[in-house]
């Protein structure tokens, strides 16, 4: 169970994360969504102990330190592996320091995704180098995998194939916390959304309680950021007025 | 193994119903017998790319329906007869049937007119 | 050589993952022959105050020769040091640098951060410029014991003042 009890993260005046308290039990698929600048990469930060914060995570009931660290993976947009050396290389580094890291599943993925094992990561497109961000974060043994945003540039095709793959391949303690934009493509396949707006949380919602109450994901997030959709129409009949 | 090859998500219905759904429309059509085996929970959640709990409702449903019997470590399997497969047959055609009659309703057609409607139709197929 | 390919997998496991250890021993080993050369700067300071103590061929009596810790430091004004000491500074740099690498291309730091070993990070970045920092000061030790040895080879008996190795590690404050 990770737990986040009253996290507030800020840069000199500007808040980030605001009083945010979650709960997250093991084998959950959850969507972190927000807008650009809402506080999703700095709360996954924090949990990951990137950053200093007030309030306190825990991981069944310890605080995250190098005891335990290796029970979180993380895998983001700005990419965190070693560009220098080969995957190969990369999988010979996890073995040495993560006990529970899965060479069976890293050779899958390697093989599914058709990425070249001996070549140096720098060397890849930027998809192949997402897919890779992706593999190793899904290889390492980790209960908890945090995803920032990990599909930029990957086209639509490449991302299917990902959510498939990732429902086939997840034990049933494995959770997944992915920050996206893509509201659309992953509702059906996460269980829960949080949804963060100006560092605090605006929504908490499972997919079941969604389904009880009749509403689709896209229309829950819309109503959670009070979106006008008559907004474009507004500026449309402004314009035709000019005319 | 009971392939989930045709299915095609669409908008509207939730995903486990539409798989309750497609499993029963299957068992009318024939291509799903007695004793078939069902794909693991997990399996079914990767092919289809939707959330494990969404296929655990889905066989939860069909279980209760008294459809399939799971088995502990082993993969459930469809339990059908003749009277369970009528059943399921008669209960698809009311479904559908019911959204056709609200349909026509909302567009304003009388019940004469939708007999003469019918037996018109009918007669083409022939 | 076994020996030798075991110490460039330890070494290269010391290093920012990627690095391309032959290039940085090259390097190493540049550097070191560099400071080296620069510590025969001496030698200039030394020539000229050992042809004070002759005339004509021959030792004028009474003359002393400078202090060997003159001749290396004051007299030449540290010159012979500043190889050795720029050395260092390239380490600290090589520091710095390997630290900053994890920042280039891909944000490995994070990888590294998330590491339960938490001296990986530090072992990868100081491992090299310490051994190298090691490397220059036993050259630097090793170049001053040279010229030691040679001071008391080149300058006639009489002429070498008494107790340089005392004065050497300034533990006599006398200055001839």
């Amino acid at each position: 169970m990770l737990e986040l009890n009253h996290i507030t993260k800020a840069y000199g005046t500007k808040v980030a994360v605001q009083d945010v308290s979650l709960t997250i039990p093991q084998g959950e698929i959850i969507g972190l969504f927000g807008e650009n600048g809402a506080g999703k990469t700095t709360l996954m930060k924090c949990i990951l102990n990137f950053l200093r914060y007030k309030g306190d995570i825990t991981l069944d009931g310890q605080p995250i330190q190098h005891q335990n660290i290796a029970r979180l993976s993380f895998a983001t947009c700005e990419h965190s592996f070693f560009p220098d050396i080969t995957a190969d290389a990369h999988r010979a580094f996890y073995q040495a320091h993560f006990p529970n890291f899965s060479a069976k599943r890293f050779y899958t993925l390697m093989k599914f995704f058709e990425l070249p094992l001996h070549q140096n990561i720098k060397r890849f497109s930027t998809g192949q180098k997402n897919q890779f961000e992706v593999i190793l974060a899904l290889s390492q043994g980790a209960d908890y995998i945090l995803m920032d945003e990990p599909f930029a540039g990957n086209d639509v095709f490449n991302r299917e194939d990902f959510y498939k793959v990732l429902l086939g391949i997840l034990e049933p303690h494995e959770t997944v916390l992915l920050s996206t934009h893509l509201i659309e493509e992953v509702s059906d396949f996460i269980g829960r959304a949080i949804l963060i707006k100006k560092g605090q949380i605006v929504g908490d919602i499972t997919t079941d309680e969604l389904e009880e109450q009749g509403i689709s994901l896209m229309d829950y997030i819309k109503s959670a950021y009070s979106y006008r959709s008559d907004r474009v129409m507004e500026a449309l009949e402004e314009l035709d007025e000019e005319r | 193994m009971i392939s989930f090859d045709h299915f095609q998500k669409e908008d509207g219905l939730p995903v486990y119903l539409q798989i309750v759904f497609y499993i029963k429309r299957g068992v009318v059509a024939g291509t799903i017998q007695d004793g078939d085996i069902l794909p693991s929970r997990r399996v079914v959640s990767a092919l289809l790319g939707v959330n494990p709990n969404t296929v655990q409702k889905a066989y939860r449903i069909l279980e209760e329906e008294d459809l399939i019997q799971s088995r502990s470590g082993a993969k459930s399997c469809m339990v059908l007869n003749e009277p369970v497969i009528r059943k399921i047959r008669r209960e698809l055609v009311e479904n559908d049937t019911r959204s056709i009659v609200h349909t026509l309703r909302q567009m304003g057609l009388s019940r004469e007119e939708v007999h003469s409607l019918i037996d018109r139709l009918w007669e083409q197929e022939v | 050589m076994k020996i030798r390919f075991f110490q460039r997998d330890w070494l290269q496991e010391r290093t920012p993952p990627g690095l391309d250890l032959s290039l940085y021993c090259m390097k190493l080993k540049v550097l070191l022959v560099i400071s080296f050369l620069f510590a025969q700067a001496y030698w200039s300071s030394f020539v000229y105050f050992r042809s004070n103590l002759f005339q004509n061929g021959h030792l004028v009596p009474g003359r002393m020769m400078i202090d060997f810790v003159d001749v290396l430091t004051v007299q030449s004004s540290f010159v012979p040091f500043f190889g050795f000491v720029s050395v260092i500074l390239a380490m600290i740099y090589w520091m710095f640098a390997f630290y900053r690498s994890f920042y280039n291309d891909s944000m490995s730091i994070y990888t590294m951060k998330r590491l339960p070993d938490r001296w990986e990070l530090h072992r990868r970045c100081l491992t090299l410029p310490l051994l190298g920092i090691g490397c220059v000061l036993i050259l630097m030790v090793l170049t001053v014991a040279l010229f030691y040895q040679l001071y008391f080879l080149l300058i006639p008996k009489e002429a070498i003042a008494p107790h340089q190795l005392a004065k050497l590690f300034g533990l006599m404050k006398q200055r001839s």
